[in-house]
């Protein structure tokens, strides 16, 4: 079994490498808040608040979008091998050790990918300390700690939600019925099932439970919930992306009309096609713009209220501060999305040469992933928009000041995300463009 | 008759090695293919076949030689001018992966005239399905239809485009043979009129519905049969086959 298991790995590198980076990315995020935390710790006092809280925010602010990333990977990663696991099962290998397969699979990328990330962090932790906290000579100045435990708790800790995350799909790959083998079998489509309606009705009662008292607080206490306010926000539509995102897309996208540009019209179909096999091109993008212009939104809106009320206060966010908050989402959410559609390249490059075998010029093939990039990134604006204006518009009436959005830090996150997706959409279009088109539809 | 096809010492060779040699695949090949007629190239695997209909289709570019296609000699084609002549001259059935998955039938069928900003009434397009017996399935995307019903599709798209050419590439290589039978009658009917089949296959009955059956071996034309019975084909490639 274990020549089995890394034989697959090999064979399948372009699925698990795509999965490896976002795990290791998660784990680079998840290694700075621990070595912070674990900084603060060993050296107790005024560093271990320091230290302490950042390390803390980090961790709450990456959570959402490091839950979505690694989740959603990690059931891409299965579903886009339906097929080989329905040829073991034809070759006679039991349905329920298809299933440990791959959970032995995972596992090892999850542990590779885990350990790579705190290793890279290591040698970056002492400068990003040095820049956070320039200002703050005394901490600056604390040699930092990231030991064994506080690696175990990384490894642990992201293990786990891969392994909790792709467990599904690895019981519903010992479920693939062998004659899946013989055709051409659609990775399955994503479903939001009882524990995302869980997550979802959770994070709605807490948004409740926020928003409904808010009238009745002190402007100081309305001030420290403003922030969280957004992010809370978006985390009942990302835990219902299966239901949301590609409803959402095609809402929105049908106001183009499909006869504007083959293009555009085959871009459309394609991305709601593989947002209903995995949310994570758009669902970590959402956050991390909900977060970016939920964080300054709020800051407006506090900003706001305090000039109305007479109270002086440095209301800006210092970029160190929006670093803190956004660095983690941001990372995970680019990289998610690139990670996507690179996974999932074989498929594309198929349907890329069959599109030219319909006689699809090489632009016009270029422009629909154009499209593509540009149809997910404005989905994800567009799901955030509205976590941005729901927590705005709750901000605003608590704190009895006009309702003000802080469009520029949204549209930055967007068009630094649509760059990312324009270049894990255009890049291996135009590599595939360079192979004959018989190879591509050639079976595997 | 009107050639619409014309290939003259056509050869192909691929790398192997990682370069440091060559296999030749195709061996100056000379064809003529007239509109309206059909022609089914069979043979021993690794003979060339897929190749010869890939250089005839300019899927692949042949090493030397020279293809005309629709009076339009391929050399001297770049890639935008090549893909605008499959677009409005030819049609594809491959063995699979023939459907873009996010599309239902229906836009499956109609994607080369939107391709080629061609209106297609809706209309023609179901006519189309309804031809191959998937009236009733074209809202479907690929996922849920079967082999045979995804070539159908397939099939239903030439149908509806009515192209000058028909490249069809082992259409019924995965398919029991019933639906075989059936994929290949509707090819056939394709064909009727001014409008040309050119089929690569290991089904002797397949080859058999052909005008003109090319035998191939080693990349060289090894026999060319009229009109010939199963029986014949099946001596015809069990020849070749002896001599490889």
């Amino acid at each position: 079994m274990p020549r089995l298991i890394f034989a697959d790995l090999i064979a399948n590198a372009r699925i698990w490498l795509g999965a490896f980076v976002v795990i290791l990315a998660t784990a680079f995020v998840a290694a700075v808040a621990a070595g912070f935390i674990a900084t603060g710790n060993a050296a107790g006092g005024e560093a271990q608040i320091g230290f302490g809280s950042i390390g803390g925010v980090v961790i709450a602010f990456t959570s959402i979008a490091a839950l979505i990333v690694v989740s959603s990977v990690a059931n891409l990663t299965v579903a886009l091998q339906q097929r080989a696991y329905a040829l073991w099962q034809l070759v006679g290998m039991r349905p329920a050790l298809v299933g440990w397969v791959v959970i032995g699979q995972l596992l090892i990328v999850a542990v590779a990918g885990s350990l790579a990330g705190c290793l890279v962090a290591t040698p970056f932790l002492p400068s990003i300390a040095r820049t956070l906290f320039t200002t703050w000579e005394a901490i600056g100045r604390v040699p930092m700690r990231f030991d064994g435990a506080a690696v175990a708790w990384v490894t642990v800790g992201i293990v786990a939600v891969a392994l909790l995350s792709g467990s599904r799909g690895a019981r519903r790959a010992a479920r693939v019925p062998p004659i899946e083998a013989l055709r051409e079998p659609d990775p399955p489509r994503m479903r939001a099932g009882w524990l995302r309606w869980i997550v979802a009705l959770a994070a709605l009662g807490g948004v409740t439970a926020i928003c409904l008292p808010l009238r009745d607080e002190s402007f100081t206490a309305i001030s420290s919930e403003a922030l969280i306010l957004t992010p809370l926000f978006s985390a009942p539509l990302a835990a219902l992306g299966p239901l949301l995102f590609p409803a959402a897309l095609r809402a929105w996208s049908a106001l183009v009309p499909g006869q504007m540009s083959a293009s555009w019209f085959l871009a459309r179909h394609s991305a709601a096609y593989r947002l209903n096999q995995s949310s994570a091109a758009i669902g970590p993008l959402m956050v991390a713009i909900s977060l970016a212009g939920g964080l300054y939104t709020a800051t407006l809106i506090v900003a706001e209220a305090g000039h109305a009320r007479g109270i002086d206060g440095n209301y800006s966010i210092p970029w160190r501060g929006a670093v803190i908050i956004l660095g983690g989402p941001l990372l995970l959410s680019g990289l998610a999305a690139a990670a996507t559609v690179f996974m999932s390249g074989r498929a594309r490059e198929r349907e890329f040469a069959l599109i030219q075998s319909a006689g699809a010029t090489n632009p016009a093939i270029a422009t629909m992933s154009v499209w593509e990039a540009v149809i997910y990134a404005a989905t994800a604006a567009v799901l955030a928009a509205v976590t941005m204006l729901a927590g705005a518009a709750v901000l605003a009436s608590a704190l009895a000041v006009p309702l003000t959005v802080a469009v520029a830090p949204a549209a930055g996150v967007a068009g630094g995300g649509l760059v990312l997706l324009l270049a894990a959409t255009l890049l291996p279009a135009l590599a595939t463009l360079r192979r004959s088109v018989p190879r591509s539809l050639a079976a595997e | 008759m009107t050639a619409v096809i014309d290939a003259e010492s056509i050869s192909k060779s691929f790398p192997i090695e990682r370069g440091r040699a060559s296999v030749s695949v195709l061996r100056e090949i000379s064809l003529r293919v007239d509109a309206g007629e059909m022609v089914a190239i069979v043979g021993p695997s690794g003979s060339g076949k897929s190749t010869l209909l890939y250089c005839l289709s300019g899927l692949e570019p042949c090493d030397s030689g020279s293809v005309t296609l629709m009076g339009r000699p391929l050399a001297g084609l770049g890639r935008g001018a090549l893909a605008r002549l499959r677009r409005d001259h030819i049609g594809f059935v491959f063995q699979s992966f023939n459907l873009i998955p996010s599309l239902s039938a229906r836009e499956n069928v109609a994607l080369p005239a939107r391709l080629a900003r061609r209106g297609i009434r809706r209309a023609e397009v179901d006519r189309a399905l309804t031809e191959v017996g998937l009236a009733n399935r074209a809202r479907h995307v690929p996922g849920r239809l079967s082999g045979g019903q995804q070539q159908r599709v397939a099939v239903a798209r030439v149908l509806a485009m009515r192209p000058d050419i028909v490249f069809a590439d082992e259409p019924t290589g995965s398919l029991d043979t019933t639906t075989g039978s059936d994929i290949l009658h509707l090819l056939r009917r394709a064909a009727e009129g001014p409008r040309s089949v050119v089929i690569v296959t290991h089904d002797l009955e397949a080859a058999a519905l052909a005008d003109r059956v090319l035998v191939l071996r080693d990349g060289v034309i090894h026999a060319q049969l009229l009109h010939p019975s199963p029986g014949q084909v099946l001596e015809a490639v069990a020849q070749a086959r002896e001599q490889v």
